[in-house]
């Protein structure tokens, strides 16, 4: 894992010593609400509907266990005893206190962390893939490339206030399990013929009100020029998108309405006229950064042990959480074993400060100390002894962390919407428990297979539900919920925005509707393995829409 | 000036500080509790609150004070109209941090 360099630690105590000035002006009147409320932005507090609420970066979703300990005492002495764990791998409080704040950021000082670039219009926490360094189908581990964006990112006067938020993500394998396709810009990690990193570029991706797929804008840029091309890009970005409007103010818009070929044609005039040399990471330094992502030091472990068959056979219940939550590691003998955070009628991407601390002890017996966050809000073990997982699985299950659904229908993205969220139009988390306890039963989750429902309570889609094989979109009409569904959206390396079905449903009817569309995708698959997306883009959405308004 | 509200009024906010919701209440205080708030009703108890804001603000100890319309309920106890301000007042509307 990264460790802090004296650059990066003293920045980050500097902030938090002038937040904590900042924060005592503003209590005595010195600073009016106008002057503070940019300068809590910055540090990651927002005012929600209830409460404050303080937004933790965690860098490319990788946690070592004291980091989440501190988490957990901060959960528990400043705020009710839990922690939000969102898309963008970070962590939310949802009741810290404006005076307690200063010491908060003291105390994630203390293990490296801090809530800088959490929010305002500047390059915000560069995400990848949950299972970087350890997945089968990767190229590299990208989260150096991550970590070198996040110092290079980290208080860029040049980039400091852009015409609007921008996010970056970059995924290392064929799978994309980071979305890149949804962000300002996407980065795919790739070796060339010489075997030589470099990088393919996306850029216009994104989500709200105005869903776009990113556009190729590089094949291939090589790790040396990697830093001047996003440089290209963002002073592109930072001298004409548009700063007249709020909503077309994201650099999809001014990659749509530019057009892909001229606005790749200005970054590659501003590319061309940089002095690269400048702008390049100094010699040797991805090297010193890649030595903090080392793989740990894997002991010789049994690949298949007969302990764990056996185990399997015995157990139903850890039979079916293997067969979910444990996927394939490149080390031969080990697994990742994936948290889930989507307990049946519970809410996605809450953690209690207990289980927080338990999953820091369990990492620090199980999993070399590092616990990552995925985008889809829940917990990874990426180093596990598959003749560990039974006892692992066994330490789960009383703390309510062994659900055994990631990937299936009950693992739903999920905003906090209106029982939170201060820009929300309707309540997502009691759609997303109806929904889940509607599909509660495990045979039929498996008997369903992988599907992906996501749910925003707003149009600013932070549930991704464009990107849901089924979407769920929270809108208030007349003064009530409803909620609009949409199909065939996917967040992968085959990134679709999902379609429009029809008229929306009240919140009482959304868990039926779902489960409508699911028995009409089960019985229009041609065999179990057929997914639900191969299915829409096989019949279209008549036959679902059909299913859904016959009787109405 | 953003758009007038119809109906009976209370202004609301947040608490500098701890960031709760409070109702600014009969007495000139400010009150977790809705049912204490002051409820204008006329145009010129409206204005008036509408002009109080910038006066409160000053003060220091609410922030993003901003005025809802409110309806009694059949037991007369006053409640928001619009669903963001019901939340608002009563809190997340599932049970959290309970597993």
């Amino acid at each position: 894992m990264y460790v802090y360099d004296d650059f990066d630690e003293k920045f980050v105590r500097e902030r938090a010593a002038q937040f904590r000035d900042q924060v005592e002006r503003r209590l005595s009147g010195q600073l009016s609400e106008a002057h503070f409320r940019p300068l809590r932005l910055m540090n990651g507090v927002y005012l929600q509907l209830h409460a404050y609420m303080l937004r933790v970066a965690v860098p490319y979703g990788t946690l070592s266990s004291k980091q989440m300990r501190q988490l957990a005492m901060i959960a528990t002495k400043y705020d009710k005893g839990y922690g939000h764990f969102t898309t963008r791998q970070n962590i939310q409080f949802n009741w810290p206190k404006l005076k307690d704040l200063p010491d908060i950021l003291d105390d994630l000082a203390d293990v490296g962390m801090h809530a800088i670039q959490t929010s305002g219009n500047c390059i915000r926490n560069v995400t990848s893939d949950q299972w970087a360094g350890v997945a089968a189908d990767e190229v590299t581990d990208p989260r150096p490339y991550a970590e070198l964006m996040r110092q290079w990112s980290s208080l860029h006067p040049e980039f400091s206030y852009l015409p609007r938020k921008f996010k970056i993500a970059i995924t290392g394998a064929s799978s994309d399990r980071a979305a890149i396709a949804f962000h300002d810009i996407g980065i795919q990690v790739l070796k060339n013929d010489n075997g030589e990193i470099g990088f393919a570029v996306y850029v216009g991706g994104g989500l709200g009100r105005t869903p776009m797929v990113g556009k190729k804008i590089r094949d291939f840029i090589s790790l040396e020029d990697l830093l001047p091309y996003l440089v290209a890009i963002l002073r592109a970005y930072n001298l004409e998108g548009r700063r007249d409007n709020k909503y077309k103010a994201r650099i999809k818009i001014l990659v749509h309405e530019t057009g892909i070929d001229e606005f790749k044609a200005k970054v590659e005039k501003i590319f061309d006229g940089l002095e690269k040399e400048k702008l390049r990471a100094p010699a040797g330094e991805i090297e010193r950064i890649q030595g903090f992502f080392a793989l740990p030091d894997y002991a010789s472990a049994e690949a298949n042990p007969e302990s764990l068959s056996k185990a399997r056979s015995e157990n139903p219940a850890f039979d079916a959480w293997v067969n979910r939550n444990v996927a394939e590691h490149k080390q031969a003998g080990y697994a990742i074993a994936n948290i889930s955070l989507k307990p049946i009628a519970g809410i996605p991407g809450d953690a209690t400060s207990e289980q927080m601390n338990l999953v820091a002890d369990l990492a620090e017996t199980y999993s070399f100390s590092e616990i990552r966050v995925s985008h889809e809000q829940n917990l990874v073990l990426a180093h596990v002894k598959e003749t560990d997982l039974f006892e692992l699985w066994q330490a789960l299950v009383p703390a309510g962390l062994a659900t055994a659904n990631i990937g299936a229908i009950t693992d739903m993205i999920t905003c906090p919407g209106l029982d939170y969220c201060a820009l929300a139009t309707a309540r997502s988390i009691p759609v997303a428990q109806k929904i889940s306890e509607k599909f509660a039963d495990q045979k039929r989750q498996e008997e369903i297979g992988d599907l992906k429902v996501k749910i925003s309570g707003c149009i600013n889609a932070c549930g991704h539900h464009h990107a849901g094989h089924i979407g769920i979109l929270g809108l208030n009409k007349k003064g009530e919920e409803y909620y609009q569904i949409t199909l065939g959206g996917s967040g992968d390396q085959a990134a679709a925005v999902g379609e429009i079905l029809g008229p929306g449903f009240s919140g009482d009817d959304v868990a039926g509707a779902i489960d409508t569309l699911v028995n009409r995708y089960v019985e229009l698959r041609n065999e179990t393995s057929e997914t639900f997306l191969e299915v829409v883009k096989r019949v279209g959405l008549e036959p679902f829409k059909e299913a859904l308004y016959a009787d109405h | 000036m953003a758009k007038k509200l119809k109906g009976d009024q209370v202004l609301t906010g947040q608490l500098l500080r701890e960031g709760d919701v409070v109702f600014y209440a009969e007495d000139g205080s400010w009150s977790s509790d809705l049912q204490k708030a002051k409820v204008a009703t006329t145009p010129e108890q409206i204005d008036e609150l509408d002009l109080f804001i910038a006066k409160a603000e000053e003060v220091n100890l609410v922030i993003d004070i901003y005025p809802i319309v409110v309806e009694k309920d059949e037991a007369g106890q006053l409640v928001p109209s619009l669903i963001r301000e019901k939340m608002r007042t009563t809190g997340p509307s599932i049970v959290y941090a309970d597993f």
